[in-house]
């Protein structure tokens, strides 16, 4: 997950936010792609997308305004974040 | 209407994982309940223990069950049908796990019987005891199967089963009070009724679990007749 000036930056090396114009069935089928993708490739995202973060990826990076705040197993940081300020975001409580 | 899969195949397994490992719980529940019973009609003090070492694989089922059901929650945003099926998973496997552990106190109890001669012939504790496993198996085909009508059927036995219990109780009743040297022998199968009929009643919680999975609907304090 990353904030926009982080986005602009990465998404010319890594693959960010392509789903986001896309209807929930083509999204799904891209996202399923990525999930063979990844038997052989190791698949770098960026989104502000935070449920798809969770649905697809082994591990969850979040960074918040250029700092890298967590990095964990996508299971533990949704489940059981390390970091206050990581389950503050997740949970939406923006402040 | 054929029933659709999920594009992500391994949110589909996942699922299926679940339903799967739940059942297999399930199995071992009934099992555990047909060994308990086992071990103190047939008197094999062995056999109890074995019921009482095995609770592990029950409660590292448990475990395993509900960290599923959870990773699955945060990780896929389930909704409608699959919201419902994970919470009514993770109440089933509760029920399933105290049942378990009924299980483990009837096989005490047989244990200390086993050890005195007994005070009667069993004959309405048999007769509880497997119609309480046929509501657990039906509880589960219910939900396998997503049968509503099957999920009533298994709510309307409870209440043989606890008149099972009661006519037990009366009758040990009338035992004690005429040879006070039958009281503790007594008291021990009481005991015993009474982890029936508590299955009996998590037996009829998975059917209710199951008739919110299909209707949506919360019948956990309605009547079994009352219109769902």
């Amino acid at each position: 997950m990353a904030g926009p000036e982080e986005q602009d930056f990465l998404s010319s090396f890594l693959a960010g936010d392509m789903t986001s114009a896309l209807d929930p069935i083509s999204t799904a089928k891209i996202e399923e792609l990525i999930d063979e993708l990844k038997k052989e490739y190791t698949i770098i995202i960026v989104t502000h997308n935070m449920q798809q973060a969770a649905r697809i990826s082994d591990f969850t990076g979040f960074f918040y305004i250029g700092k890298l705040i967590e990095y964990n197993l996508t299971e533990k940081l949704f489940t059981t974040p390390a970091v206050n300020q990581t389950e503050d975001y997740i949970t939406g409580r923006f402040g | 209407m054929e029933e659709k899969t999920h594009t992500s195949m391994q949110y589909e397994r996942e699922l299926q994982d679940i339903k799967e490992n739940l059942l297999y719980e399930g199995a071992l529940v009934e099992h555990a309940i047909h060994r308990a019973m086992g071990s103190l009609l047939e008197r094999d003090s062995d056999l109890a223990r074995a019921v009482i070492a095995e609770d592990e694989k029950i409660n590292a089922l448990d475990e395993k069950i509900e960290s599923a059901c959870i990773r699955l929650l945060a990780l896929r945003q389930p909704a409608a049908r699959d919201l419902r099926f994970l919470t009514t998973t993770i109440k089933v496997n509760g029920h399933l796990e105290r049942m378990g552990d009924l299980a483990v106190n009837i096989a005490n109890r047989a244990l200390e019987l086993n050890e005195v001669p007994p005070v009667k012939p069993y004959i309405d504790l048999p007769r509880m005891a497997d119609l309480t496993r046929e509501m657990v198996r039906e509880s589960l085909d219910a939900l396998v199967r997503e049968d509503r009508d099957l999920a009533v059927a298994v709510r309307e036995k409870d209440e043989i089963v606890d008149n099972l219990n009661e006519q037990i109780f009366r009758e040990l009743l009338t035992f004690m009070l005429e040879d006070s040297k039958t009281i503790h022998r007594a008291l021990l199968i009481t005991q015993i009724s009474k982890s029936l009929e508590r299955i009996s009643d998590h037996a009829e919680g998975i059917a209710k679990m199951v008739i919110y999975m299909i209707t949506g609907k919360i019948v956990r304090h309605r009547d079994p007749g009352e219109a769902i």
